[in-house]
């Protein structure tokens, strides 16, 4: 009896660990994704698709859709393109001033979307500094902005998989009579295509569901899925037609997120982890180390062209508008000062944290189990799947399905505050999955074996053979969690409740109002929420240094 | 010939290699032994031009490697773990280093390399490499699927195949159980032999540098502190902490080793050619001098026809004799062994012969 | 429904909440619904009425704290205020959430959206009954009356960069069809109509003065004289209009921007509106049908038309009070509104809003 239950807990342990978050995605997902699809295709009780064809028919959804497929594909392939000599140099190298870099490569993640909008067009505008270049208001400057917003997913994902990769294979590749570039090709890059294919998913997803920066660079030139089905519900309630292109969305997203598994499932392979492969420079490193610098600032130029106005006032220097940030009532605009803002948001964002990272790991743990069956192998490839669904889907569909599902006990949550932390944890969670699963995926099973035999129980097993290599990718995620919901502003804004606006919908706030201090404000306040970023990414890389020696 | 003159590497401030002058001959075998930690795995990696020296010049046949990157050595490397391409089967693993365009102009005329291009004679080279390494027909096998032997030969098929001026090994036995990592050292020295490679190997098990190696070289804390051919290292380890590490167990001075070597028999037939029996060196310095005797186990067996008596403190079989432990009347407590047929037990009373093979003589 | 009760039935209903639910809700979240600081004010204390009250506003809703606790004070409702989206996005949130509605009053909803909501059914009928004077010259004609209750309104204008005029020598256009003219090439910015309120409402004012068939007519005039058209208003002024350092000294705006622009140390704004541009957007509340407490809402609106609301309008909200109030000193001076503001009948808004943005989109957005 005794063993029978032995064997018996590790299934079901996992099988009820995959259940808490499962609970969670179909509450505050599939719940009010449903109920906004009935609305479009069950309107008054009776099923009703006369719309469909119509809608499929309507040029502006074909030059929609393929504008924001086509984009979203440059855009995933340029911000990997750039953040792979990043990562490498991030990651394997090591030199002064690297976990700052580190730190500073995040910060574009949690800029609100609206104030990087207006800082690139002040640098690419035919009056700004970049104007020569001629890119204002046309789809290079939202590559750009995709590039800008994303080599965080691709630097960090990729690179905490590189940090642990042996490069002995690379040196025996060499020792063959590869060259660098050759070793790269045929060993580096099959070895980390586990994790590039996670960060490209992510990023495409990221991409294809970009909405705010594509309407301030592109002005109203392109739309895009997520832009059009902003419009047709919350200004021309056409559901029908939302829902016709949410469901688009929604199948396109599976087959991505299909396709991304068979990469996967492809490439994984059991890793031997090393610790402190990072190494100096060196003069081969050179043309990398540049590509690294030019990215980088690219990175910081719209960040400093931020500082640099934040400072300015008419002709002069100034710290007008940082001191109005601590006075309360300094703007009318605002019901908050901005340090109870950055108290909300701190606030919501270690609740959001806490929460993407538990049921992040709940997921990561469960997707990265093999079982033996092929049934099995499938329930938990579609289990991984299901987790990144939201990333794909409009969070106007989200936010109106929260509306109209969520208001009756025992969920009538739609006036309360847990909302925002919530919906900032289902942006973050598949991130937080994406981070750790990989890594979980490539400890040698036999590790957990032998601790079993050992004595230890399913937790003790899974601690002791996955705990070790845990940890990097588990902080790293952390701070993703960290800053998407220090960042996060769609979802938000929709959400937070007026009398405890975070940070993005403050300087949203403040943007959209005339004046000179306001919009000065909003400058300060978004290089405050930058550093705040960098703070605590700063403090995610000290806590890791410490942990490392540890084994 | 490989040529190492003062080769030092440092990491930071910390000296992981210094004073490093070897050579290795064209078409033999040298290895580098020490504990782990001693340097002798940086070392390698500063021959393959993995790390950069800090002082000394490393040359291959009389030319300076310095400035010239690794892929362009013409060298092989392989790791204990075989480190193979995991996303390649294994003739993709082998077939690797042929697809590879390698400057190396002093290489040995090669009817293959002049058809690297045709389809056909590559995959018959992969196929003769894994006939030399006695795994025919594992060309499509899946490098997951096979046991850590095998994956230490494709290994070393895949290094071969490079034709490599120099093999580096690192360590390359280690990680396979006893009598696989005995039998495998065999072949390989073999194919070694056979293929005329010069080898450089670095490990920590002195019986797998018996086996393979010309010549052998000690390596602690970053320093060479002996270089020979590996008879002769074997036969006269130069310090004791040489001595200990290559297998001597028991070290005596003063009466007795005098007592131990008055007993000795100087019965040498595998020393013919190497100047003279240890032991007799041995015997005829030891006295007075203050220098050590050291002793393998299996220079002392117990034997009813022996000199030397003693009580037995602990028994326990290995795999084919049997190791005691004895307190020798006037030496003091040795290790010996015993016939694997031999029952003896604590407190039990034996005679013990004591061999020439097995004894080294230690300066002071 | 008071926030012990979300707190048992949410940590019943979700065991993925159970996780995290203690550091969700265990934060000292004040059960009132107001921030910290409220909780420890005197006004808690005052509960005659008792209840709450839960408003439903857009994301431009801004009162001072002290005039929104002056509500509490006055009635002894605790007041929740739901804010989010632009004017559009909230009567659609409301019109979906009919059946279960998610507030108890309204404000926000304008005159470009006010038919909507009255069509659907979302309010209930509610007037004051004796409305302040001035507030009637601003309500919906017919019965829609009976429903919103005008408490604001703004003048959407296009606005000139007088100095970059000055400055150039140039006379600063003075109609819309002066935009159109090649002496103005290239110089006007607006935001669009498919994804922004003054946007919309400039669509709406190019109806209401070309007629439904001409104003077609007049954007393509427009962008081919080299309009540009931003996503939003933001952008608009604060990047591409010349007193921000852009390069067009014409941009769609407010009425009441020019004040904002007087220079430091100066004297009068660099930049003014074209009065004969002008849209009146008027900003409406009403008691929403179904409400839970709709004493509450009744008193709410009532509230939002005393003088300290009205008062506080325009230096929190950057529009005008419908009452008689006093204007604050630059807006006296420098905040004009149009005398005749261009008009279009809420009910043909509605009707048509949806093909007119459509037909716009494909003129000015290609």
């Amino acid at each position: 009896m005794g063993r029978h239950r032995d064997r018996l807990i590790p299934a079901l342990g996992v099988g009820l660990l995959a259940l808490v978050p499962l609970a969670f995605l179909a509450v505050f997902f599939v719940l009010p994704v449903g109920g906004m699809l009935m609305r479009g295709f069950h309107p008054d009780g009776a099923w009703d698709f006369s719309g469909v064809a119509e809608v499929l028919g309507r040029p502006r959804t074909a030059r929609v859709l393929w504008f924001t497929v086509s984009m979203a594909a440059a855009g995933t392939a340029l911000t990997l393109l750039l953040g792979l000599p990043l990562a490498f140099v991030l990651y394997r190298l090591r030199f002064a001033g690297r976990a700052v870099l580190r730190a500073v490569v995040v910060m574009p993640f949690v800029l609100p979307t609206v104030v990087v909008g207006v800082m690139f067009r002040a640098l690419l505008s035919s009056g700004g500094p970049l104007g020569f270049l001629g890119w204002d208001r046309s789809w290079v400057a939202i590559l750009l902005a995709y590039v800008f917003f994303n080599l965080a997913v691709v630097v960090r994902t990729v690179g905490s998989m590189w940090e642990g990769l042996d490069r002995r294979a690379e040196d025996a590749a060499a020792a063959l009579g590869a060259s660098p570039g050759r070793v790269f090709r045929t060993v580096t890059l099959p070895a980390l295509m586990p994790s590039i294919i996670s960060a490209g998913t992510l990023v495409f997803l990221f991409c294809s569901t970009a909405f705010g920066v594509v309407l301030t660079l592109g002005g109203l030139r392109y739309g895009t899925i997520e832009s059009e089905i902003y419009l047709l519900t919350t200004e021309f309630l056409d559901l029908q037609a939302a829902a016709v292109l949410s469901v688009i969305q929604l199948l396109a997203v599976v087959v991505m997120l299909a396709l991304a598994a068979r990469g996967r499932a492809r490439t994984e392979q059991s890793l031997t982890r090393t610790r402190g492969v990072a190494r100096a420079p060196r003069r081969a490193d050179g043309p990398l180390l540049v590509v690294a610098g030019v990215v980088v600032g690219f990175i910081l130029l719209p960040v400093l062209t931020l500082v640099w106005r934040s400072l300015r006032d008419g002709g002069g220097w100034t710290l007008d508008n940082y001191r109005l940030l601590a006075e309360p009532g300094a703007s009318p605009a605002l019901r908050v000062s901005i340090m109870e803002a950055v108290e909300n948001s701190l606030r919501t964002a270690v609740d959001a944290t806490v929460l993407a990272v538990l049921l992040g790991l709940c997921v990561a743990v469960v997707v990265s189990r093999r079982p033996r069956r092929a049934a099995g192998r499938r329930v938990v490839s579609a289990l991984d799947g299901a987790f990144m669904l939201p990333l794909g889907i409009s969070a106007v569909t989200v936010g109106f399905g929260f509306l109209i599902t969520l208001d009756r006990p025992p969920l009538d949550l739609r006036t309360s505050a847990v909302l925002v932390p919530i919906a900032q944890a289902l942006v973050a969670l598949p991130l937080v999955v994406r981070t750790i699963a990989p890594v979980l995926r490539s400890v040698d099973p036999r590790l957990r074996q032998a601790a079993a035999a050992l004595g230890a129980g399913p937790l003790r097993a899974a601690s002791t053979a996955e705990g070790p290599v845990l940890w990097r990718p588990l902080l790293a995620a952390t701070g993703f969690a960290f800053a998407i919901s220090l960042g996060e502003f769609g979802a938000t804004s929709f959400l937070s409740r007026p009398d405890r606006p975070t940070v993005p919908v403050v300087i949203y706030q403040l943007i959209s109002r005339p004046g000179v201090d306001n919009l000065g404000m909003a400058l300060a306040a978004s290089v405050v929420l930058a550093l705040l970023t960098v703070t605590v990414m700063g403090l995610v890389e000290r806590l890791r240094v410490g942990s490392v020696g540890a084994f | 010939m490989l040529e190492l003159n003062d080769v030092g590497v440092r990491f930071g401030s910390t000296v992981a290699v210094a004073d490093v002058t070897l050579t290795v001959p064209e078409g033999e075998v040298l290895a580098v032994l020490g504990p782990s930690g001693c340097g002798k795995s940086t070392l390698l990696r500063a021959i393959a031009g993995l790390e950069e020296l800090a002082t000394g010049t490393v040359a291959l046949d009389g030319t300076d490697l310095a400035g010239v990157p690794t892929h362009r050595r013409g060298f092989a490397l392989m790791f204990q773990d075989g480190q193979l391409f995991r996303h390649l089967d294994v003739a993709g693993n082998i077939r690797y280093p042929l697809s590879l365009r390698r400057p190396n102009p002093d290489r040995r005329p090669n009817p293959d390399r002049a058809r690297r291009a045709a389809p056909s004679a590559v995959t018959e080279r992969v196929e003769e490499l894994l006939e030399t390494v006695g795994l025919p027909g594992y060309g499509s096998r899946e490098v997951s699927t096979l046991s850590g032997g095998e994956q230490q030969r494709v290994a070393l098929a895949r290094a071969l195949a490079a034709e490599p001026r120099l093999l580096l090994l690192d360590e390359p036995l280690s990680a396979l159980d006893r009598s696989l990592r005995e039998r495998l050292a065999g072949d390989l020295r073999g194919i070694l032999t056979q293929t005329g490679t010069t080898a450089l190997l670095v490990t920590h098990d002195h019986d797998e540098a018996f086996t393979l190696a010309d010549r052998m070289a000690l390596m602690f804390d970053g320093r060479i502190v002996q270089h020979g051919p590996t008879q002769e290292v074997w036969t006269r380890p130069a310090t004791r902490q040489v001595a200990e590490f290559i297998g001597f167990s028991t070290f005596l001075t003063g009466d007795p080793a005098r007592r131990v070597l008055a007993a000795t028999e100087a019965r040498t037939p595998r020393q013919a050619g190497t100047g003279g029996s240890s032991a007799d060196a041995g015997r005829s310095t030891v006295d007075g001098d203050g220098s050590t005797l050291a002793l393998r186990r299996s220079a002392l067996r117990v034997d009813p026809a022996g000199s030397l008596e003693g009580t037995v403190v602990s028994a326990g079989a290995i795999s084919d004799a049997v190791r005691v432990e004895l307190d020798l009347d006037g030496v003091g407590v040795v290790e010996a062994l015993a016939d694997q047929h031999a029952t003896l037990r604590a407190g039990d009373r034996c005679r013990v012969r004591a061999h020439a093979v097995g004894m080294a003589r230690l300066g002071p | 429904m008071s926030h012990s009760h979300i707190r048992v039935s949410v940590c019943a209903a979700a065991a993925a909440l159970a996780l995290t639910g203690c550091t969700l809700l265990g934060e000292d979240k004040p059960e009132s619904g107001q921030s910290p600081p409220d909780s420890a004010r005197e006004t808690d204390q005052v509960s005659p009425a008792g209840g709450e009250v839960v408003l439903v506003t857009h994301d431009s809703f801004a009162v001072p704290e002290e005039v929104l606790d002056g509500f509490t004070e006055a009635t002894g409702y605790d007041l929740v205020v739901q804010a989010s989206g632009d004017a559009g996005s909230l009567t659609n949130q409301l019109v979906l959430t009919r059946d279960s509605p998610i507030g108890d009053a309204v404000f926000g909803i304008d005159n470009t959206f006010a038919t909507r909501a009255v069509g659907e059914g979302v309010l209930t009928p509610y007037s004051p009954s004796e409305l302040p004077p001035g507030v009637s010259d601003h309500a919906l004609p017919g019965e829609a009356a009976d429903y919103l209750t005008p408490v604001d309104f703004g003048d959407v204008c296009v606005n000139v960069d007088d100095a970059w005029f000055a400055t150039e020598g140039l006379e600063p256009p003075q109609t819309l069809e002066d935009l159109t003219d090649p002496v103005y090439r290239d110089l006007f910015v607006t935001p669009g109509a498919s994804s922004s309120s003054p946007g919309l409402a400039f669509l709406i004012a190019t109806v209401g003065e070309f007629g439904e068939d001409g104003w077609q007519d007049y954007w393509e005039g427009l962008m081919a004289n080299g309009a540009r058209v931003t996503s939003g208003w933001s952008d608009a002024y604060g990047v591409d209009f010349t007193f921000s350092g852009g390069d067009r000294p014409i941009v769609l705006s407010y009425a009441s921007s020019p004040p904002f622009t007087i220079p430091e140390g100066g004297e009068e704004p660099t930049t003014s509106a074209l009065l004969d541009t002008c849209f009146r957007q008027v900003e409406y509340a009403g008691v929403l049908e179904g409400a839970a407490n709709p004493e509450g809402a009744r008193a709410l609106v009532d509230y939002l038309l005393t003088d300290p609301v009205q008062a506080a309008i325009p230096d929190s909200m950057y529009v005008y009070p419908v009452t008689d109030v006093e204007l604050p000193e630059l807006w006296a001076q420098w905040a004009e509104v149009a005398t005749e503001p261009i008009e279009v009948d809420p009910a043909l808004i509605e009707e048509h809003r949806e093909d007119w943005v459509r037909a716009w989109a494909d003129i000015a957005t290609g």
